[in-house]
């Protein structure tokens, strides 16, 4: 007893350590007293962590050689004599946990090159010290003790992972240790390595296939590297141990079908088992590189699968009458799972070498003779590794192939929208630029770019579908089941493709608007400065004008034509929005007419800037909510004439009144207007007895500027629906009376109240200055010209003009002429 | 069979949802997504291959949401076809034909493979609705009650479900308009709206300061 303990003390004070000692580790360790432990009390920690890497390692391998321990079995737990020794030694020499568990690592991966431990052991050794290695709570020795500890360690974990193949699956010891291993790379892989490390030396791992600078110490890459030789291996072994007894065709084809099950076997094993657990594994794996690694898995499968497809093809070669009888010739029916494995790993790489390509994208034209830049050649070029992927697998089922096409549109379609959304989160905060004056975005020809390279993957994605064969899927769809079927599958695939397009359009259009919406507020401020300031001297309205033209020319240079009109679509709306929102708030403020006037002609040198106003043709709503610009723009008296010019060509519609017509005769002789009112008609009946006692009023407007003239008016024709008035008015009019542009007749007919109070209205008709033909004829030899009467209606009531009128409340001309104009409509 | 597909949207963008229809062979999923998408109904329509796809416009509280439909095949030998087309999902029709107990049973089944396939976040919450179609049946074929069916939804905290007849047409659009509102009651939408906000407070703040220094301009005058 005595002399172990001195050996251990001997050894740990001095460094050395004899190996003879396992011999006599007999002796039972129970009678040591803690007391002999005192010795060691005092050192400080370097050494006394020293000691305990010693007694540790004395004390495991005396444990695994008395004990017989089984390889990857010894979990942690010694005899309960060791145990105590150890805690003892802890207590006494003021280790931290961590400090232990750092010795445990340094000596256990020492001991494991020779006595494989279990890898949960060392797990569950790095779960406590990530953290303080992470901190840097750790001296630096130890740190270095630590990798190189590691490095001893990593061999037999992939090791592991090559002969997977070897273990069986189903065992459930075997997937324990699989995943952890896993949580061992996962862990090592989020620690920052010493600058010196060689994790991976090439003599220990020859079929690494590293090629980056300094050393190695990439554990998902060689993790990748790990599983494609462990696939690349259990090939070769299978091919070796199955070779050909003789050369008949028979054994040839027979010898296929053996190897063809083992891969199948194995194939089934790598999804049923490893499949899910890689996948976990590699998703709680911080680093995105490693997601590779699953990946790999497939691509080894996906390697067979084509070797097996040679086979087939060489095997119905050499025998092509039996063949049918062969399992081999259903060989894909074992990959059914695995294509669905592949095509997301074809998706999955196209979406990184997407992010990669728009990352290295320096955003300029790749020629002069095209708008777009590398990335959009890229993403194409990735698209292509796609269709070479289909093609190459060249799937022999039918059902198979058309889903597996709807799904591979589908997952371009992903793509795209993937790289579109890469491409506007690349541009986006380019153009905004600060000035002495304001905040604003610029519209950046990095803009235009990321559009014209989405655009231009969209415009691939048609031809690239049809490349993918859907036209003979179809056509044997038809053969092997029914042409109603084969429709329907064609039906699908279209619309998938459509929806594709769609979509992508659709994120053509997000990005548009983004653009428009980052020009918005620079273009409502010019807007409301406008209308605020257009009479004033003021450089804001000039500098605005100036961004939108700047910014307008960069779109119609850069974009294609098709985008361009998008984009002014999307312009259009903004603008009717914005301006919609501006009016209304300044309505409620009750602005003059001014405002909205200045604000129109502000818009309408706005509209100047763009290189086609009249694309706004099409443009209903900013159309609409210029007019009503226009009209809030007019002083009252011109809105009220506004309001009659209206009517003037809504009347013009009537037909068959049921208010009556009348009779009238007009010509202008220089400034001399003669009207001559001759009869009404079918006037309606206002009495009891079904007659009217009518007379006609006639108006000359606008009313403001005829003030000087009276309105003449006719005798009032008793107790009939027809009367014959025939009287002629004479009007003389100044020169610029005469001139009066939109100036218009307007001709009530009344129903005469007894007393006079309460005259009833009957209709009104309107007729144009322009309508009045100038002519020295004397006016008996003009024609008649018939005019059917009308009433405002409730439309009228609720077009632009009146409500612009009812706004005006604190305005007595509007209150008053409403207050009329309501007579006018009767009920 | 007219394309039913609505006509290429413009310029407005619609929000797009991915809606996958499960359920066992023959229950009437094709038969639901067409009386949807065109309204129209085939009393003999074969099985699907793989997966069928249609999609259509629907519109919801005066926003309109592009509903991209998946029909999926149920029979077994399909398994592998469609299961790829789950992920990515934003709504799961699960199907089942009230006059056929298995295939209500299999609800949970269907339930199941969704969620192993889609990769759906785990401990978030899914808008599934449950579908039991032919409603139509005569009352004595019929072989899962409504209750029934309800007592299950509650059990699996399903809270859309909803019986439906593609064959005279009931509920089906009840159907779809259910599940989109299920999404959007699942859907945060606090963060769409924060921008809008921002941008008017903006537009303000600045507008008043130029205001104020006219106003000083003026006084120095
Ligand atoms: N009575 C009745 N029959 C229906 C209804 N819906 C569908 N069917 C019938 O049910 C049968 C199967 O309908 P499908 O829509 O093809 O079934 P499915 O679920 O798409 O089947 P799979 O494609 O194999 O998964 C057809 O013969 C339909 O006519 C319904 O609401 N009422
Ligand atoms: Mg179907």
């Amino acid at each position: 007893m005595t002399k172990l303990v001195k050996e251990i003390a001997v050894t740990a004070t001095t460094g050395q350590h004899e190996n003879e000692l396992i011999g006599i580790a007999k002796i039972p360790l129970n009678t040591i007293p803690a007391a002999g432990m005192t010795m060691c009390s005092g050192k400080n920690n370097q050494v006394a962590e020293q000691e305990h890497r010693h007694m540790l390692r004395i004390i495991l391998l005396h444990e695994l050689e008395m004990s017989k321990v089984a390889p990857h079995w010894w979990c942690g737990t010694f005899s309960p004599q060791g145990e105590q020794l150890l805690t003892q030694h802890i207590a006494q020499s003021g280790l931290t946990p961590t400090e232990v568990a750092l010795c445990q690592w340094s000596v256990f991966a020492g001991i494991h090159q020779n006595h494989a431990l279990s890898f949960t052991l060392f797990s569950n050794l790095l779960d406590k010290l990530v953290k303080p290695l992470q901190t840097g709570a750790v001296l630096e020795e130890d740190v270095k003790l630590f990798w190189d500890a590691t490095k001893k360690l990593l061999p037999s974990c992939f090791s592991v992972i090559r002969k997977i193949r070897k273990k069986s699956a189903s065992e459930k010891t075997t997937m324990k240790q699989v995943t952890e291993i896993l949580k061992i790379f996962n862990h090592i892989n989020s620690l920052e390595p010493l600058p010196s490390t060689d994790l991976f030396p090439l003599v220990l791992y020859p079929w690494v296939t590293y090629n980056g600078e300094g050393p190695n110490c990439n554990i998902p890459a060689t993790l990748n590297d790990a599983v494609a030789q462990g696939a690349n291996d259990w090939m070769n072994h299978i091919l070796e141990n199955n070779k050909r007894a003789d050369e008949t065709d028979i054994s040839k084809l027979q010898n296929l079908n053996q190897i063809i099950h083992l891969v199948r076997s194995d194939l089934q094993k790598a999804i049923e088992f490893y499949d899910k657990l890689f996948q976990d594994g590699y998703n709680s794996l911080t680093n995105g590189d490693a997601n590779a690694n699953p990946l790999i898995e497939g691509t080894s499968l996906f390697e067979l699968y084509l070797a097996i497809q040679r086979f087939t093809t060489l095997g119905i070669g050499l025998c092509p009458a039996d063949c049918d009888s062969f399992h081999i010739k259903n060989f894909h029916l074992w990959f059914h799972r695995g294509v669905a494995q592949w095509l997301d790993i074809a998706v999955y790489k196209a979406l990184q070498r997407i992010e990669k390509a728009v990352e290295l994208d320096k955003l300029v034209h790749v020629d002069n003779t095209v708008k777009y830049s590398s990335s959009a050649v890229d993403t194409l070029t990735i698209f292509y590794q796609v269709k070479v992927f289909w093609q190459q697998l060249n799937w022999p089922d039918v059902e198979g192939c058309y889903t597996f096409i709807a799904k591979i549109i589908d997952d371009i379609c992903r793509c795209c929208v993937f790289y579109a959304d890469k491409m506007s989160a690349k541009v986006d905060g380019m153009g905004d630029v600060q000035d002495i004056y304001e905040k604003k975005f610029e519209v950046t020809n990095e803009w235009c770019l990321a559009i014209n390279n989405i655009d231009y993957v969209r415009e691939t994605l048609e031809p690239f579908t049809r490349d993918l064969g859907m036209e003979e899927v179809i056509r044997k769809i038809s053969e092997l089941k029914s042409p109603v079927e084969a429709q329907r599958c064609e039906h699908t695939l279209e619309n998938v493709i459509a929806n594709a397009i769609d979509t992508v359009r659709n994120k053509i259009i997000e990005l548009l608007e983004t653009v428009v919406s980052k020009m918005a507020p620079a273009m409502k401020r010019l807007l409301i400065e406008g209308a605020e300031l257009c009479n004033q001297d003021s450089n804001s309205v000039d500098r605005l004008m100036m961004y939108v033209d700047n910014n307008l020319s960069t779109l119609h240079r850069e974009l294609n034509e098709e985008n361009f009109n998008r984009t002014l679509e999307i312009v259009w709306d903004m603008l009717s929005d914005t301006l919609g929102e501006i009016i209304q708030l300044n309505l409620d403020k009750r602005r003059p007419p001014s405002f909205f006037d200045n604000l129109r002609k502000t818009l309408n040198l706005m509209l100047g800037s763009f290189k086609n106003p009249a694309d706004c043709d099409n443009c209903d709503a900013l159309r609409r909510t210029e007019q009503i610009l226009r009209i809030n723009g007019l002083e009252t008296a011109d809105l009220i004439h506004q309001v009659h010019l209206d009517l003037t060509e809504q009347f013009k519609q009537v037909k068959d009144s049921p208010y009556g017509e009348i009779s009238v005769r007009s010509k202008f002789e220089g400034n001399t207007l003669t009207i001559e009112v001759m009869n009404a008609r079918n006037l309606m009946a206002m009495d009891s007895n079904g007659a009217c006692d009518a007379f006609v009023r006639v108006h000359l407007l606008p009313e403001h500027k005829f003030s000087g003239h009276d309105k003449p008016k006719t005798k009032t024709h008793n107790k009939t629906q027809f009367p014959l008035f025939d009287e002629k008015f004479v009007i003389k009019l100044n020169p610029e009376q005469r001139q009066i542009e939109d100036a218009i007749l307007l001709f009530s007919v009344k129903d005469k109240d007894l007393l006079g109070y309460n005259n009833q209205y009957i209709g009104e008709a309107f007729l144009h200055f322009k309508d009045i033909e100038d002519t020295t004829q004397p006016i008996n030899c003009l024609p008649q010209v018939h005019l059917q009467l009308s009433r405002p209606t409730d439309t009228t009531m609720t077009s632009d003009t009146v409500r612009a009128l009812e706004r005006r409340l604190g305005d007595k001309q509007a209150k008053e002429f409403l207050r009329k104009f309501k007579q006018r409509k009767g009920s | 069979m007219a394309s039913p597909r609505t006509s290429v949207r413009s310029r407005h963008k619609n929000t797009l949802l991915k809606v996958v229809i499960l359920g066992d062979g023959g229950v009437g999923k094709s038969c639901l997504m067409n009386r949807f998408v065109s309204n129209q109904f085939d009393e003999h329509s074969f099985h699907t291959i793989g997966v069928e796809f249609l999609n259509r416009d629907i519109d919801i509280d005066g926003e309109t949401y592009t509903l991209q439909i998946w029909d999926t095949a149920g029979q077994e030998r399909f398994k592998t076809l469609r299961t790829p087309f789950y992920r990515g999902s934003d709504i799961c029709m699960l199907t089942y034909s009230i006059d056929d107990r298995t295939s209500f049973n299999n609800v949970e089944m269907w339930q199941d493979e969704f969620l192993y396939y889609a990769d759906v976040k785990e401990n978030t919450q899914f808008p599934f609705i449950v579908v039991g179609n032919k409603s139509d049946v005569a009352s004595e074929e019929r072989e899962v009650s409504q209750l029934e069916m309800e007592t299950w939804c509650n059990e699996n905290s399903i809270t859309s479900y909803i019986e439906t007849s593609a064959k005279n047409a009931t509920n089906v659009q009840e159907a779809f308009k259910l599940a989109v509102q299920h999404w959007l009651r699942l859907e945060t939408r606090a963060d769409r709206n924060a921008p809008l906000i921002n941008d008017t407070v903006n537009l303000k703040s600045k507008h008043s300061k130029n205001r104020t220094s006219c106003c000083i301009g003026a006084t120095d005058d």
